[in-house]
């Protein structure tokens, strides 16, 4: 019985051992064949591009240098060159050569046909090495593939009309940004480094009727070299419906003109939108740490303290950078919030008080010996009582200061307690 | 030969099919896995190649990472580790290392080598934790946060510095493992893509005994470790993530983001409660649950897995801690998968539902199990005389090489992405294929099955293993 059942089982186990078994082999011996290929490549590769940086090759006629390139890269085989061509991975110096190379063999007319084609790599390796010698048709190719539902395509698009840099790329990248289905963030990183200035492109898009366009177009637009006129033109839109565009016209403004800025931040602080406030924050923060009038950097931290009691914890974050940001001179207009109602404010008061070294001043002036005001002796005891036990310890500490009897005696009479978060 | 009973026959019989029916069913599931795989890795490599990173690296418009690096006891490895953190390539990041109580000089290196000053603040305590003890900032280093809190666990660790995190991606990662320079942005810029829908992923990292040598400046790319059970452990997490996860990410049911190395986004984890101290590992549970969640509410949302080198961990050296550390990795699948068994066959819980969620409770739960009277089975077939020995040992060859071509197909894929590996690392990766069956396979069915002992005992302990010996460190330490 068990013999027929063995006798049955064996030819297929055996038959299944030497299958996997060749199988493997034939992986395994293709793993290493490959990779060999691979490093001769390479080699070959590192010998072209050593062969293209010599002088002579360089002084060789425009013909004559071609046809030598053309020579070296024919070594290679012909798709190898046609995707190098977009390989961000190698010298742009050796993609530039590749897509020459590419388009003299395959040919523009079948480039292009590629670059509208469907399949999708090839397409990608045609827009990029169309765009080293790039002909007319290739721009109108570019619109569609950014408008193309797969991101690789849209965002390879981004990359080769921002390298195009010319007037209609800016144009189609900033078209990209209201219809585009690539995250608008990628194509606005694109136009950052776009060659050329764009804010005639942009400034139109402050009027759109979409909020999306309007919000880039304020955000592009906050590294304009100053043109007359254009921080006058983003105004508006602080106050703009949509709360985004608000917080993009605060941000670029205070990159343009932080006193303006300032102003019109300063109603902006009651925003419904956290992000908005939030920004209008860091507006003045940003006017303030500009400005070398003391008095205006402590009228401004009066305005921004009473934010360390917003519900929300990104604004009270960015009060506190805020705060921070105007320095140790507007350390009375946040020690005055150590006696807001709010647990919030108390504790966020405190916590800008040690990081603006008030704290550490005092403490180390009771260290040595020398009394520092009663108000100090105030600010640091309602600090410490906010900001409870462990930043009484962080203190002591940081400051290294010994058990100094005056230190002690300030700790013991707090009564210090946990605080909460 | 002893003769057996009709009964014994029969049973016989029908367990050596079974035996074979098994494999031939895992066969399959690898021979899928493996087009899948080639079909991803091929996407990934193409993708990779036409990626314009710099425009990411310049661009002020990159999401912001928080990165969280717990750690418990690592002296030794939390000092290069933080320094791998900080030396992203990366546009906004900041490095939150939360120190888990450590008994040890953990602290103090922090301390010492980043210019440390303890300092109050005030976060968000979006997640319950143990107490923090003290906030550290760096005088260096305006990145660096350090956080020194009461022992509570890996998960513990993780939300305590969620709740110092003030981006909205997290990159959570171990204490033990150096990251290469663009593991933050290779990820990145894969979910920068669709930020609204993918909200956590994986990428490959290796196994090394000594990972901190990737931070080093004559560091010049992955190499074996020359060291047969660190090779081995290598071999198996290439496997996992360039085969099997980058086959699961294609389908959508990506089931694990490791905690070596996970992005999530901050929102989502929230929202879940955070990583999950009740059990034994934090990473496989929160993978899960976010699935869970997202698919019961109906939600669109990815999870990826992708196939770079972004990392190497320290693996253990000795194979009482190899086993250790596994049967711990046995011990929370089986947590998770029987916490989540609603899901198990559920149409309304998608791929997730009915491929994930199977396959980890019949393959990776059971296979400890099966292997064991698989095992058992066969060698009764062979002294029943049901099973000859020819037929035994053709079905041995036929598993130690349908066992070595999943290995083999990761090594041929990641080499195809990335050339990284010398030829002799690649011959010597391929080479241990076979003998992964005998040699590395029996430590991981002991393992499982201490796993199996140990989750039916309801153990929680990690088994943290001590960390390899260095013969660089012992210089220093006797210097």
């Amino acid at each position: 019985m068990g013999t027929a059942f063995d006798a049955r089982l064996e030819p297929l186990l055996v038959l299944g051992f030497a299958a996997t078994a060749i199988f493997w082999l034939l992986l395994s011996s293709w793993v290493l064949v490959d990779r060999a290929l691979y490093d001769r490549r390479k080699r070959r590769l590192v010998e072209i591009g050593r062969q293209l940086s010599d002088p002579r090759v360089a002084a060789l006629p425009d013909a004559r240098r071609a046809s030598t390139i053309g020579a070296m890269l024919a070594t290679l085989p012909r798709h190898e060159v046609y995707r190098l061509a977009s390989n961000n991975e190698i010298s742009p110096w050796v993609r530039e050569a590749c897509a020459a190379y590419s388009i003299g063999r395959i040919g523009a007319a079948r480039m292009l046909r590629d670059a509208g084609g469907t399949r999708k790599w090839r397409r990608i390796s045609a827009l990029h090495a169309l765009a080293y010698d790039p002909p007319a048709e290739l721009h109108d190719l570019l619109q569609r593939a950014l408008a193309d539902a797969d991101p690789d395509v849209a965002s390879a698009a981004a990359t080769v009309l921002q390298r195009l840099g010319d007037r209609r790329a800016a144009e189609i990248l900033i078209g990209g940004l209201r219809e585009a289905r690539l995250p608008a963030s990628r194509i606005a990183a694109r136009l950052e480094r776009f060659p050329m200035p764009l804010d005639d492109l942009l400034r139109p898009l402050l009027a759109d009727p979409r909020p999306e366009a309007r919000y880039w177009a304020a955000t592009l637009l906050r590294h304009a070299p100053h043109r007359d006129g254009l921080a006058a033109s983003i105004v508006p839109l602080a106050d703009d419906a949509d709360a985004p565009v608000r917080k993009a016209a605060l941000l670029a403004l205070a990159a343009m003109s932080p006193e303006d800025a300032a102003n019109i931040a300063t109603r902006r602080l009651a925003d419904d939108a956290p992000y908005v406030r939030s920004a209008a924050i860091h507006a003045l923060a940003q006017a303030g740490e500009r400005s070398p009038d003391r008095a205006r950097r402590q009228a401004i931290a009066a305005s921004i303290a009473p934010a360390l009691a917003d519900r929300e914890w990104s604004v009270r974050s960015a009060a506190k950078d805020g705060l921070l940001r105007l320095g140790p001179s507007v350390w009375r207009e946040t020690a005055a919030q150590l006696s807001s109602t709010d647990g919030f404010a108390r504790n966020g008061a405190a916590e800008v008080l040690q990081n603006l070294g008030v704290l550490d001043w005092t403490i180390r002036g009771l260290a040595s010996g020398v009394q520092p005001t009663p108000e100090a002796i105030d600010v640091l005891r309602r600090a410490l009582r906010a900001g409870g036990v462990a930043m009484a310890d962080a203190a002591v500490l940081r400051t290294e200061a010994e058990p100094i009897p005056a230190v002690h005696e300030l700790l013991r009479t707090l009564d210090l307690q946990e605080s909460a978060q | 030969m002893i003769d057996p009973s009709p009964g014994m026959l029969s049973f016989l019989h029908g367990a050596v099919v079974v035996t074979l029916v098994y494999t031939a069913i895992l066969a399959c599931y690898a021979l899928g896995m493996g087009i899948l795989a080639i079909v991803e890795a091929s996407f990934r490599r193409k993708q990779d190649h036409v990626e314009d990173y710099e425009s990411v690296l310049e661009s002020p418009y990159s999401i912001p990472v928080s990165i969280i690096a717990p750690s418990y006891n690592e002296e030794l490895m939390a000092v290069p580790v933080v320094r791998s953190l900080l030396q992203q390539a990366y546009p906004t990041t900041e490095v939150i290392a939360v120190d888990d109580g450590s008994t040890d000089g953990t602290l103090p290196a922090l301390i010492e080598e980043f210019d440390l000053e303890p300092r109050q603040v005030f976060y968000r305590s979006s997640l319950e934790t143990k107490p923090v003890k003290m906030v550290y900032k760096s005088r260096t280093e305006p990145r660096l946060t350090v956080v020194s809190k009461e022992n509570g666990g890996k998960a513990d660790a993780l939300n305590c510095g969620i709740n110092f995190a003030k981006y909205r991606y997290l990159c959570c990662v171990d204490g033990d493992t150096m990251f290469a320079p663009d593991a933050v942005l290779k990820a990145m810029t894969i979910i920068a893509r669709d930020p609204a829908r993918i909200v956590g992923a994986a990428s490959f990292f290796g196994i090394s005994l000594t990972p901190e040598t990737i931070g080093e400046p004559s560091y010049a790319g992955p190499t074996t470790n020359d060291h047969l059970l660190g090779d081995f452990q290598h071999l198996d997490m290439m496997r996992a993530f360039v085969d099997y996860r980058a086959a699961w990410s294609r389908m959508e049911c990506m089931m694990c983001v490791s905690g070596g190395y996970g992005m999530w986004r901050r929102d989502v984890v929230v929202e879940v409660g955070g990583f999950s101290p009740k059990f034994t590992c934090e990473d496989i549970e929160m993978t899960f649950r976010v699935h869970e969640r997202m698919l019961r509410e109906k939600r669109p949302y990815r999870i990826v897995s992708l196939p770079n080198l972004v990392a190497q961990t320290e693996g253990p050296s000795k194979i009482s801690r190899l086993v250790s550390q596994r049967a711990r990795w046995q011990r929370v699948t089986l947590e998770t998968i029987w916490e989540y068994r609603r899901m198990f066959l559920r149409p309304s819980y998608r791929k997730v539902g009915m491929l994930g969620v199977p396959y980890y409770a019949l393959f990776e739960c059971l296979a400890p199990l099966f292997q064991v009277v698989s095992l058992v089975t066969l060698l009764l077939a062979i002294v029943f005389g049901v099973l000859g020995w020819q037929s035994y040992l053709a079905f041995l060859g036929l598993m130690a090489f349908g066992t070595a071509l999943p290995t083999t197909l990761a090594v041929a894929l990641h080499d195809r992405g990335y050339r990284d590996y010398r030829i002799r690392d690649l011959v010597r990766m391929i080479l241990l294929g076979p003998l992964d069956l005998f040699l590395y396979r029996p430590i991981l069915m002991w393992a499982g099955l201490v796993g199996v002992w140990e989750w039916m005992r309801g153990d929680k302990r990690w088994n943290k293993f001590d960390r390899n010996h260095r013969p660089r460190a012992a210089a220093v330490a006797t210097a």
